[in-house]
């Protein structure tokens, strides 16, 4: 499963911590960390896009790893799901 | 290969034309020829799970030969933004920064705003003194292309990995928040006056002081799902300030670490199954190592340096980081 052009809304939903989950990739829930706290500084919707983007481009760089791609698997059957 | 070599044999390695990551003292490092290889100073090390200290020997990580290639580069405080972006698309980035540098300082407060933070694998380590050597050193990183060593740069080996293998970041945490007070400290940086201790703004040095807290246990932040640590360096009587080793964020909520009963057991418990077999290079912090008493019990650790803080995507304390080598599957 991989994701699509358009951004999923479930990337804003994990930015903006109305989903939270827990990666297994260590970057990402790095990222995650520090793009939650960024979007709560001063949130917005073009902040809450520009995150999502960020978080998405993560999985999507890094596609080779076993736990990133068990982590996208997560995120985008959450979305189908919904 | 993660091994201990006397300088000789390093010398050796680099006429080879081998890719090195290096760690050792720093007339050992000054002293070899220009090659393929990055170092930093420490004197101390963790060779078959005990910790060892050594002015005469090199800690030498080979990296393998499927390596396809190497970019050596130095950043300063105002190219280190670069870091992550400059790394190739399928491999690693190995850093090593000189503590106390504005360097180290830039990169610690400002890593997650870097242009493709995260995305990249990053991991090194913050390189020392001996601290029980006389006279002034200042830690250093060197750049064995050149021969350069800087005490205030950032020292970075840009590998790229063959499309078969991918890197693969971990860390191991022998730390976890306890159940005390909440914190949140009013601004980032790397020392501070006071904190919100369950909400109440007061003054961090005479909070640790009334409560006799254990300061070398760390500030502990949850990053999701991960312990994030934030060591204490200094509880600074004169200024009424606290100082720490890396910095503390506005945004974050801490508490202090709770202690660890028994090392070895947890160290077992967190250590991955199968590492050694993959790894290819790791570092563990002095902190972790120094004469604490009564933590006479000092940890186990990864075969590589012991450091004076350890980078794996973000300056971490008190953390052992390593990185493997996973082989991906043939495509079908």
């Amino acid at each position: 499963m991989v994701a699509s052009a358009n951004l999923e809304p479930v990337w804003k939903d994990i930015v903006s911590g109305k989903m939270n989950i827990e990666f297994e990739f260590l970057a990402a829930r790095i990222l995650q960390s520090a793009l939650v706290r960024s979007f709560h500084q001063q949130p917005s919707p073009m902040r809450l896009d520009r995150c999502a983007r960020e978080l998405r481009e993560l999985f999507l760089q890094n596609l080779n790893l076993p736990s990133a791609r068990n982590d996208l698997d997560k995120v985008l059957g959450t979305e189908a799901q919904e | 290969m993660n091994v201990l070599l006397p300088p000789e044999d390093v010398r050796g390695l680099i006429g080879q034309g081998q890719k090195l990551l290096l760690a050792g003292d720093e007339e050992l490092l000054s002293d070899l020829p220009a090659g393929c290889w990055i170092g930093g100073t420490t004197p101390y090390f963790m060779i078959e799970q005990h910790p060892q200290h050594s002015r005469e020997k090199i800690h030498v990580t080979v990296l393998p030969d499927f390596v396809q290639s190497v970019d050596i580069r130095q950043y300063d405080e105002t190219s280190i933004h670069r870091v992550y972006a400059d790394a190739p698309a399928n491999g690693i980035s190995f850093i090593i920064i000189p503590a106390k540098a504005s360097t180290h300082y830039t990169f610690a407060l400002h890593a997650p705003n870097f242009e493709s933070f995260a995305v990249r694998p990053l991991i090194g380590w913050i390189s020392g003194v001996d601290l029980k050597k006389p006279g002034f050193q200042l830690p250093k990183a060197y750049n064995g292309m050149n021969k350069v060593a800087s005490e205030n740069a950032a020292v970075v080996m840009h590998i790229t990995l063959p499309n078969d293998k991918v890197a693969d970041i971990g860390i191991i945490n022998l730390f976890s928040q306890g159940s005390g007070d909440q914190i949140v400290f009013p601004d980032d940086g790397f020392k501070t006056r006071s904190a919100y201790i369950n909400g109440r703004l007061q003054n961090y040095r005479d909070y640790l002081l009334d409560k006799n807290i254990d300061t070398w246990l760390p500030l502990v932040a949850d990053y999701h799902g991960i312990s994030i640590n934030t060591s204490i360096r200094e509880v600074n009587e004169r200024q009424e300030a606290v100082e720490f080793y890396a910095p503390v964020f506005s945004n974050l909520s801490y508490k202090h670490a709770r202690p660890v009963t028994n090392y070895n057991n947890r160290f077992e418990q967190l250590m991955p199954t199968g590492l050694e077999q993959h790894l290819l290079f790791a570092c563990n912090c002095i902190l972790n190592h120094r004469d604490h008493e009564p933590y006479l019990e000092a940890p186990p650790g990864i075969p590589g340096p012991i450091t004076f803080g350890e980078i794996a995507y973000l300056l971490l304390n008190q953390t052992m980081v390593y990185v493997r080598i996973i082989d991906l599957p043939s495509p079908a």
